[in-house]
This record gives C-alpha cells, sequence and structure tokens, in this order.
C-alpha cells in the first residue's frame, strides 16, 4: 500500500507556484482572487479548500482545470504547466452540468466517445462505472428522470469514466440534503480508497472538509493562509469528528477564517444585494 | 353511436368546458352580422363595407368555383359550367397547395441555411466580426418593400417566391441560432472541455443540443412570417396561390371573398405553426417538462407572433 503510494507520488505531483490571478472588477478595481499562492500535492492526496464565498477557492480549481489562466506563476501537474482544460484534470461542477438531451449512459461514455473510443470498450468501462455509483438500473434514464443527488452520481461516473488522475471537485453536494450528501461522501470515499486519485475539494462546510479530507487548505481573500493535515483516523464517523483533535482543528480553522468579523461581512452582502 | 353523433357530443363538451371562449366567438359572429346591417351601404355596386355572412357564404364563397379550371369533380364555370361549393373549395385548395408548395420549399431552405449560417457565425470568430454590420442592417431590412427587387431579379415564378421566402427566413434564422447558442450556460461548455472535449467536438455534441431548445421562438415565428411573405409575394406577382386570389379580389372589391382568404390564410397558418411545434417537440423530448404556467404563457406568446410578423 504505502509503496504503491510513493510510487504515484512521483508521478502525479500537483503543484502551484507562486501563482497570482488578478481580475479588473467591472468598477475598474482590481481584484487578486488569488494572491501568491504555492503548495505541492502529492498524488492520491485528498485536499479540502475551505474558506468562505469569493474568497479564492473555486479560482484555484478553475486555473487547476485550465479554465482560468493565471496572471503570474504557474499550476504544474508533475512539471507540466497547466495550459489547456484536459482530461487529465476533470472537474464536479457545484450547479448541474449532467447534459440533460444525453442519457445517464451517454454521459458516462461523453469522455470516452470525445477519446475515439469504439462502442464496445466504451460499453465495458460504462458498465463498470455506472456499478460503482450505483445506477446500473437507471443506464437508460433521461437525467430529468433522476433526483439531484442521482445526476451528482452522473457527474462523478463521467469524470470516473475519463480517468482523470486529478479531481476537482467544487462545492459539488452543496445543494444536496443532508443525508444525501452523506450517502455521496461514503460513494466518494469509497471510490477514492480504491482509485487512489488526487482529489481537490472546495467546500465552505467544515463537517464536510473533516469527513474527507487528508489535508485542509484554508483560503481567505486569495491567499492560502494555512495548510494543514487532518490526521484523524478513518472512518470519520461523529465520534472522531467529536474528538478532541477534530475539535481543535474546527476551531484553527474558524480563527484562521475569521468569524469574529462576520458581521461587517453579513453588512457587505446585503449592500451588494 | 355513430361517428356524426360523437362528433357533435365532442364540439358539446368542448363548448361545455370552455363557455368563455363559446361566448367570445357568439359575440364575434353575431357583432360582425350586426356591423354589416348598420354600416352604411358602399358606394360600389356588389362591394358591401362589411359583408353580412349570408353574403359570404352565398356569393363570395360560391363565386370563388370560378377559379376551378381542371374539368373533373366538379363543373367548370368558364366554360359555362355552374357554380358550385364543391368548385369553391376545390378552387381554394389549390390555391392553397399552390402557396403551401412555395411556403414549404422556402422555409424548409431558409430554416437549414439559416441553422447552419448561425452555427458557422457562432463557431468561427472571424466569420462573426465579418458577418456582424450586415447581419444588422438586414435585420431591419423591409422585407416586403424588397419584393418587386427579388421579382426583378428571379421573376414571378416558383423560384422567385421561393428564394424571397427563404431569404427573410434565412435572416431571421441566423439572428435567432446565434442568439441561442450564446445563451448556451457556460457550465456545459466547461464540463465538457475538463473532460477532454476538443472545442470542435463540445460544439458539436454540447452547445448545439444545448441551443436547439432555444430556437424554438425563432422558428415558430419563421412559420407566421413566411405566411406574410409568401402571400405577400403571391399578391404582387404570381398567377396562383392565396395571395393572387387575394389581389383579384381586390380589384374587383370582392370584400367578402377578402375574408374568406383571410380566415383561410390564418387557419393555414396556425395549422403550420401548430405542426412545426410538435415536429419541434420530438427533437427536444429529453427536455425537463415545464410546469403549467410556462407552457401557457409559452403557447400565448407564440400565438401573439404569429399574428404580426416583425418585418411586416
Amino acid at each position: 500500500m504505502v509503496q504503491e503510494n510513493v510510487e504515484s507520488r512521483s508521478a502525479n505531483d500537483v503543484t502551484f507556484d507562486s501563482l497570482w490571478c488578478v481580475f479588473e472588477h467591472r468598477s475598474g478595481r482590481l481584484v487578486h482572487a488569488l494572491e501568491d499562492v504555492s503548495f505541492t500535492v502529492p498524488a492520491g492526496q485528498f485536499v479540502a479548500v475551505v474558506g468562505r464565498s469569493g474568497h479564492g477557492k473555486s479560482t484555484m480549481l478553475r486555473v487547476l482545470a485550465g479554465l482560468q489562466p493565471p496572471t503570474m506563476g504557474t499550476a504544474a501537474i508533475d512539471g507540466v504547466p497547466v495550459l489547456a482544460p484536459s482530461a487529465e484534470r476533470s472537474m464536479v461542477f457545484q450547479q448541474d452540468t449532467v447534459f440533460p438531451w444525453m442519457d445517464v449512459r451517454d454521459n458516462i461514455e461523453f469522455p470516452l466517445k470525445a477519446l475515439g473510443m469504439p462502442k464496445n470498450e466504451r460499453l465495458a468501462i460504462s458498465d463498470r462505472t455506472l456499478e460503482q455509483v450505483g445506477l446500473t438500473d437507471f443506464a437508460d434514464s433521461w437525467p430529468r428522470e433522476l433526483s439531484g443527488g442521482m445526476r451528482k452520481r452522473v457527474a462523478l461516473a463521467s469524470v470516473m469514466a475519463a480517468g482523470s488522475n486529478v479531481w476537482l471537485m467544487d462545492e459539488p453536494f452543496g445543494s444536496l440534503d443532508y443525508f444525501t450528501r452523506r450517502n455521496l461522501h461514503e460513494l466518494l470515499l469509497e471510490i477514492w480508497r480504491e482509485t487512489h486519485k488526487t482529489i481537490f475539494f472546495v467546500t465552505h462546510d467544515i463537517e464536510e472538509a473533516l469527513i474527507l479530507a487528508d489535508r485542509l487548505m484554508l483560503v481567505r481573500d486569495g491567499k492560502l493562509v494555512h495548510d494543514m493535515p487532518v490526521d484523524l483516523p478513518r472512518p470519520r464517523d461523529e465520534d472522531v469528528r467529536a474528538s478532541p483533535e477534530a475539535v481543535s482543528i474546527t476551531k484553527a480553522i474558524l480563527d484562521e477564517l475569521g468569524i469574529e468579523d462576520d458581521s461587517s461581512e453579513i453588512d457587505t452582502s446585503e449592500a451588494d444585494s | 353511436m355513430n361517428r356524426l353523433q360523437r362528433i357533435v357530443l365532442r364540439v358539446w363538451q368542448a363548448a361545455r368546458d370552455h363557455p368563455i371562449a363559446v361566448i367570445t366567438w357568439v359575440i364575434i359572429l353575431v357583432g360582425w352580422e350586426v356591423a354589416a346591417h348598420i354600416v352604411p351601404e358602399s358606394t360600389i355596386e356588389q362591394a358591401p363595407l362589411v359583408p353580412s355572412w349570408e353574403y359570404v357564404f352565398n356569393d363570395s364563397l360560391k363565386a370563388l368555383s370560378g377559379g376551378w379550371t381542371h374539368d373533373f369533380w366538379a363543373p367548370v364555370p368558364q366554360t359555362g359550367g355552374e357554380s358550385t361549393y364543391l368548385g369553391a373549395f376545390l378552387a381554394l385548395a389549390d390555391h392553397t397547395q399552390a402557396t403551401v408548395v412555395r411556403l414549404g420549399v422556402g422555409l424548409f431552405f431558409g430554416v437549414t441555411t439559416g441553422v447552419a449560417t448561425g452555427l458557422a457565425v457562432s463557431y468561427f470568430a472571424w466569420l462573426r466580426m465579418m458577418a456582424w454590420a450586415p447581419l444588422n442592417l438586414l435585420r431591419m431590412f423591409p422585407l416586403l418593400a424588397a419584393i418587386p427587387l427579388f421579382q426583378f431579379w428571379l421573376g414571378g415564378t416558383l423560384k422567385g417566391t421561393t428564394v424571397f421566402i427563404g431569404f427573410g427566413v434565412w435572416v431571421l434564422l441566423v439572428v435567432a441560432t446565434i442568439n441561442s447558442v450564446s445563451n448556451v450556460p457556460d457550465r456545459y461548455i466547461e464540463s465538457a472541455r475538463t473532460l477532454g472535449a476538443s472545442r470542435f467536438h463540445t460544439y458539436r455534441s454540447i452547445v448545439i443540443p444545448a441551443a436547439i431548445p432555444e430556437l424554438r421562438t425563432g422558428l415558430l415565428l419563421s412559420a407566421g412570417l413566411s405566411w406574410s411573405l409568401a402571400v405577400g409575394a403571391e399578391y404582387i406577382g404570381a398567377t396562383n396561390g392565396l395571395g393572387n386570389i387575394l389581389s383579384v379580389a381586390e380589384f374587383t372589391t370582392n370584400t367578402g371573398r377578402m375574408m374568406i382568404i383571410a380566415v383561410m390564410i390564418s387557419v393555414a397558418s396556425l395549422s403550420s405553426f401548430f405542426i412545426l411545434n410538435s415536429l419541434f417537440n420530438r427533437l427536444v423530448r429529453w427536455m425537463p417538462k415545464a410546469p403549467a404556467s410556462v407552457r401557457l404563457n409559452r403557447v400565448t406568446t407564440t400565438a401573439r407572433s404569429l399574428g404580426g410578423a416583425p418585418n411586416e
């Protein structure tokens, strides 16, 4: 197990090297979405990126996906700079991105078709993936016939079928109810244990981060303010999350993300809307 | 229960379920008849300003049989035959058929080339820059005023009218397609790209299907527009078709016949609207079912757009 990890580590390290991402706001003001962010994530690690809305978490993922070019610095996988989107780094979005004009199987086979894979090979992969996400009986269903949680499974299955080594998940379960979310956490962890992909999981839910991640990155005002391991035993059930270690991590997060000036945050958001 | 009884029962049930619709129709029909009797008499003989129903169905409708020139199915009045209702309906059907052929051909080529052009313009940035100014000019182009120009170029033949209809529909569909493509949600495109699809593959299998539902309005508008264009083109230069007999009716100030033709055009236009809409529904059967309120709204919007084409 350890051996395997070391091997894959050398293959697919994800690095950010003094990366900046600056946007011009409509008002002409410059917004620093990311400010001098550097890190190295070894292959197979499950990273939770935690922070408040609008503080640069999503930008970090979009840069990694190749959807957002950085203003300065580089993002690289195994030393190769990220320049454009690729199946090597697939993304699960917060919004529903399952293509509504394709049935479930066609959605899952989409990345394989994009590769030009022959039909029988596609079928083998989609069959296996459907089983892994528990949607075998829904292969011929239209997305509109599925619940929100099931559609997330389809999105996850598409990323699995694409064969990406780095999964970028941008608050993927944010819109789901608590129980559906917990089921999907279980599913995601199970798949991760089997495949050992590198996962970047953006969330503002501290509990979700503690259930899932090996490592926490706290982002505030575009800066990586804290980067810490989550040394909690798995599975991270209620007892583990109530342990003194877990509570101290939660405290650290709350301190770092500045709960105390929350009122000013609410004021500005109300003024905006 | 025989067939006739079933139809009568159906109509009765529909009337019972929609009393307001029945009342509206009664008001329109009775109001028209009242108007026919109270408006001053026309200075032109045999041409009442508002023709009564009796005049419409007796004189005007029957006289339409004068347009029936084939010596089968009904007598030919031109060679001394009797004017019959059958002949009138056959003549009306014959002219309708001529218009429908022109419209069908023009609409088909206008829609296919319009969508193709719109897709190409959306894909290639250089084409977009090139086409922007001419397209915006064409959108504002007074189509009906251009009929004489088209006739001068192509003649009042089938070719002339179909090219004219096709051109009008083409402009509408190019603009509608460009708009639909630009309204495709970014998230579908970005998701496809991170799943490894190339730009072209994304365009073909994501952008185009995602844009189709938005094309509905443009397509239904083009059905209404094509009727205006077909009748307009025939009115000015064609030897048959509904527009042609309308111009003849105007020449003889036959108000009753004008009414019959107007009703016929409305019915045909409405049918083409429903045919296109149901074809379209089959194309987008994957779409989530809209709630009833949205559907109702959509029908009224499109029905309104049928009434007046934007280029008139």
